[in-house]
């Protein structure tokens, strides 16, 4: 059992508030994934858990145990660190014992915990090497498979792609998304990659400026963010935020253009109203489909194969993005209108608060 | 291919400019050397010979009026001594600066340095007193303090530089492994630097057998290591440049062939892999 309870967490460096009061919970095998954009506290809460840093205020209970103030040597944690952070003098079966030789551990369990982390990341016939003479999607093998040599109560993983190249992240984020179902342990894993959180997850908590902003299932977060920073976060390419204006009772866009809210919603002045990309439609001459109609011009075409994300210019709007089918061949330049179907729209208030959900 | 001849050219003179270079730095140790077999009369003419019939006769001399075995321990033990101290001392201080360090620390490491920038003279008369007052004059033991006083800034600030070189994350990585501050410094973070620490353990070393100055003021025959013996044959009678060079060139042996010996563990680089 490894349940992670983290109880109003605070933390400053030198009178700058980094950690702002955060509470979380990690249930037992659970992966939770600390989301956010750099700078917003993430790397610090691993830290405080680790650790690594001291608590100012508020606690940290791994199950029963006040791990607050318990130095990290005791902690019986491990990390994954983003610059792997080997030994450099130690060859790779030694990087691996380190740990269960300081536990002064009998030689032959020591062996066997070795050869079975390393059969489990295709590790065996690097043993003997130095770090130095390996590749980093191996350096990152080896420093995850000193986590798991430990048999630790929490793995801590501090953005451990972060360093790789595409192909091999891609790889090593299915082979952590394995590991996990294999070791059927606890896992913090700090990210700013949605991706990796969307893929690795059971539970994201998306971080901002020292806070937790939500916390949730990946696609629970994607389809009822609670606010705008959450809704602008996850997605990609980003959610289209247009602000809302009150006109006779009802709500226009900025060109006038008049939107039908759902019965019953007052979202007051300032609202914006929120949609995804993949919500959007292009249209051109008569478009009989439903929703608001926004004419406008294509300003940049992505083609990535699988899909297109069109860019239109709408007047006294701004720029929409839209995400289109893999064989959308309309070019730059091209006059095109845009069908805003407000079924599937976000609502935030003017605090950008999520006061609606499609 | 037409860019050969010239490229070869410029080899050659980068060959010989470093010859060049080499040779000058060299000269003394050599012209030292040379002068050591010469008789008194050939060492002092001019100009100088090049070519002239050695001789051991200053050797002789010198091993018949001095016990070079005697300073030589001296020196042994002050310099040895004083690199021991200063290497217990100077680790831990370095560590602490480089991996705690406040807002502080680099006022602490420059006024570390500042106490270099002070003559020695300066505080020899204090110094002597105080060696006096501890019954410490001509002692080995107040030498390897002294010596280790005055190394240590640069012992400090050599090992400040190659500990700062190490990612904390390695550091960090080993407590998470269970290793203490003891057994983090001495698994991990010593055997990583430990070029860097020779090097400085080394210059320490060399230092402390050089240093003249001190030991010429607070020893007299007890405790006297070899630069005092050098300085014995700098007599008022007269310059005997032959037998000076010949108990410099005893006074120096053993240190250059240490340093001839680990040249490759003081210029070899650590090489780190563990980080990108």
């Amino acid at each position: 059992m490894s349940r992670l309870v983290i109880r109003s967490l605070r933390k400053s460096f030198d009178g700058t508030d980094i950690i702002k009061g955060v509470d979380l919970v990690v249930e037992n095998r659970e992966f939770c994934v600390f989301l956010g954009p750099s700078g917003c506290g993430k790397s610090t809460l691993l830290r405080l858990i680790a650790g690594l840093e001291d608590v100012d205020e508020g606690q940290i209970l791994l199950d029963e145990d006040d791990i607050t103030d318990l130095p990290a040597v005791r902690r019986d944690l491990a990390m994954v660190f983003q610059s792997y952070a080997l030994y450099p003098h130690m060859t790779v079966r030694d990087n691996m014992s380190f740990a269960l030789k300081l536990a002064k551990a009998d030689n032959a369990t020591i062996d066997a915990k070795v050869g079975k982390a390393a059969k489990i990341l295709a590790l065996e016939p690097l043993l003997d090497r130095k770090p130095a003479a390996l590749s980093g999607g191996q350096r990152q093998r080896v420093a995850i498979g000193r986590a798991i040599v430990r048999e630790p109560r929490v793995f801590l993983f501090d953005e451990p792609l972060s360093n790789l190249d595409a192909a091999l992240r891609v790889q090593t984020r299915l082979e952590i998304a394995r590991l996990h179902q294999e070791l059927n342990a606890t896992m913090v894993y700090v990210t700013h990659d949605q991706v990796e959180a969307m893929t690795l997850a059971d539970k994201v908590a998306v971080f901002n400026e020292g806070r937790i902003e939500q916390v949730g299932s990946p696609l629970d977060l994607y389809r009822r963010p609670v606010n705008r920073f959450v809704a602008g976060f996850l997605g990609m390419p980003q959610m289209n935020f247009l602000p809302l204006t009150t006109a006779n009772g009802g709500y226009t866009l900025a060109n006038g253009a008049a939107v039908a809210l759902p019965a019953g919603l007052d979202a007051g002045s300032g609202a914006t109203l929120g949609i995804r990309p993949e919500h959007l439609v292009i249209c051109e001459g008569d478009d009989a489909r439903p929703g608001v109609r926004l004419d406008g011009k294509l300003t940049v075409v992505e083609r990535l194969g699988s899909e297109t994300y069109a860019y239109v210019d709408i007047p006294s709007i701004g720029t929409l993005t839209v995400r289109a089918e893999g064989d959308f061949e309309r070019g730059a330049g091209r006059g095109v209108c845009v069908r805003l179907d407000t079924t599937h729209a976000h609502l935030f208030d003017a605090k950008g608060v999520a006061i609606h959900h499609p | 291919m037409a860019k050969k001849p010239t490229r070869r050219l410029a080899r050659t003179v980068r060959a010989i400019a470093s010859w060049l270079v080499g040779l000058i730095v060299f000269f003394p140790i050599l012209w030292m050397l040379l002068t050591s077999f010469k008789t008194e009369l050939d060492a002092f003419s001019m100009p100088p010979h090049f070519v002239f019939a050695p001789t051991l006769e200053n050797y002789e001399q010198i091993l018949k009026r001095a016990n070079y075995l005697h300073y030589a321990w001296n020196s042994i033990v002050t310099a040895g001594g004083a690199t021991i101290l200063g290497m217990l001392v100077a680790v831990p201080a370095a560590f602490a600066f480089a991996y705690h360090p406040t807002l502080r620390t680099k006022n602490i490491l420059l006024w570390m340095l500042s106490t270099k920038m002070l003559p020695g003279v300066g505080v020899l008369v204090p110094i002597y007193l105080i060696c006096r007052d501890l019954n410490m004059l001509d002692s080995r033991t107040a030498l390897i303090v002294i010596f280790a006083l005055i190394n240590l800034p640069i012992m400090v600030w050599m090992i400040y530089t190659y500990f700062r070189d190490i990612p904390i994350d390695i550091l960090e990585a080993a407590r998470m492994d269970g290793a203490g501050t003891w057994k983090t410094m001495s698994r991990v973070l010593i055997p990583i630097s430990r070029g860097g620490l020779a090097s400085t353990a080394l210059l320490c070393l060399i230092l402390s057998w050089n240093e003249s100055f001190w030991s010429l003021n607070l020893t007299t025959s007890n405790a006297a290591p070899l630069s005092a013996l050098v300085a014995s044959f700098s007599s008022p009678e007269g310059l005997f440049w032959a037998k000076l060079s010949a108990v410099s060139t005893l006074a120096c042996a053993p240190i250059l062939v240490l340093g001839w010996l680990s040249q490759r563990q003081l210029v070899r680089g650590l090489t780190f892999g563990a980080v990108k």
